[in-house]
């Protein structure tokens, strides 16, 4: 019989507090046993880490696929906890290996950015960048692992990202402020012929002949482009795929 | 030219760059260039004419105004000297007192201790290990020979009151 009144109230709220009870335990349950399950995972990566550090280090396609089924796991190679004493499993199997890797490669970056800032007023192109690390190494990297190392050094703040222009090439840029809409039209209006005019961006954008020398006057006094005054029209052309 | 940085292929390198940081890394690599091209040829000087200055295969020739200012940069860098003031340079493809140790340690090396040579023999190539000495420019010789007769290493021989050989140490 159903209690009427004012009682009905204590007993729907006694009985949502069983359901409530019965549903924690089981959902204790379930992320206990997940939690056991992951933690196996996680040995076994990191034993699989130990095992295969060398190749990891050395193989590109290994190495990628090693930090995708890390991705799947939702462990993060490259952020490993110092906090507990001698720390964890991860700091101990890739302090050695997947750490010192990135965060090696993330420095020869910036070497290479602080390097060439001069001539190409701090965008790279990522194929050019790939090839000069790759000059003379041993274990040749991929295009994948400097995406990795930049990602690394994301805490440092937003100095050193990677842009992908509409033409699906992809620039490194190292300059302190971001690249505005039209700045990033114009260098991939340059990948065509490696450079523009005002009447090829005229043509290409529907910029008029104000606007496009605007901004391509601002980009050669910020070092992004070069100006060649020796033909006519005057040509503007981008240092990224040079130096 | 051989041998040239794939920059030396890229048109606005032969315009002057507006950016200061820019203009600075232009300058470093068209110094690198030119010391490369005097030490590829074994020539020791450069004018504003100097075939360097132009690459044919895509039109363009850096011009006079930033040659001077190129030179003026390298003057200061210490891999260069006027010659003639604002027209031509000395380039140092090696420095007068690295010539000038070389110069001393091969009289040690090959028992020339007390010898006479003549400029003439010091520059025409005839003296084997000596191959920096071959077609010297005579203005960078005779500061050579300043700074060897300097250090003492050398006696100077003269005739009609010109150096024209010197006595080795």
């Amino acid at each position: 019989m159903r209690p009427l009144g004012l009682a009905a109230f204590d007993n729907e709220r006694s009985r949502k507090k069983q359901y409530q009870l019965v549903g924690d335990a089981l959902l204790a349950g379930n992320i206990e046993q997940m939690n056991s399950q992951l933690a196996k995972f996680k040995q076994l990566l990191a034993n699989f880490a130990l095992e295969h550090g060398r190749q990891i280090r050395s193989e590109p396609s290994f190495r990628n696929e090693f930090a995708r089924m890390c991705a799947v796991l939702g462990v993060d190679p490259l952020n490993y906890s110092t906090k507990n004493d001698g720390g964890s499993v991860w700091s101990t199997v890739f302090a050695k290996d997947i750490n010192d890797f990135y965060f090696g490669l993330a420095v020869r970056i910036i070497e290479k950015c602080r390097e060439t800032r001069g001539s190409n007023g701090g965008i790279i192109a990522l194929d050019k960048l790939l090839s000069d690390l790759n000059k003379g190494a041993e274990n040749p990297i991929s295009q994948d692992d400097i995406v990795r190392a930049v990602e690394s050094l994301k805490p440092f703040g937003p100095g050193l990202h990677i842009e992908n222009l509409h033409n699906g090439s992809t620039v490194l840029v190292n300059v302190p402020k971001e690249l505005n809409r039209d700045q990033t039209n114009v260098l991939s209006a340059c990948e065509a012929l490696g450079y523009v005019t005002t009447p090829i961006l005229a043509d290409n954008m529907g910029w008029d002949a104000g606007r496009g020398q605007y901004v391509l006057d601002e980009m050669v006094a910020s070092g992004l482009l070069w100006i060649d005054k020796q033909v006519q029209p005057t040509q503007y052309w981008s240092p990224a795929a040079v130096m | 030219m051989q041998g040239t940085p794939a920059i030396y292929e890229f048109p606005p390198f032969f315009t002057k760059q507006i950016n200061e940081q820019t203009w600075a890394a232009q300058k470093s690599n068209w110094e690198k260039i030119c010391l490369n091209y005097c030490k590829g040829i074994n020539q020791w000087t450069l004018n504003k004419n100097s075939p360097v200055f132009t690459n044919s295969r895509i039109q363009r020739t850096l011009p006079a105004p930033v040659i001077l200012e190129l030179f003026n940069h390298m003057v200061e860098d210490g891999t260069a000297a006027w010659k003639i003031p604002n027209e031509e340079v000395y380039v140092y493809i090696k420095s007068p007192h690295l010539l000038a140790s070389e110069l001393v340690s091969w009289t040690e090396a090959t028992g020339h201790s007390g010898a006479v040579i003549t400029l003439f023999e010091l520059t025409n190539g005839d003296l084997s290990g000596l191959s920096s000495f071959e077609s010297l420019d005579p203005g960078i010789l005779s500061q050579v020979l300043e700074i060897v007769f300097k250090q003492g290493n050398a006696t100077e021989m003269r005739e009609d009151g010109e150096v024209v050989g010197l006595k080795l140490k």
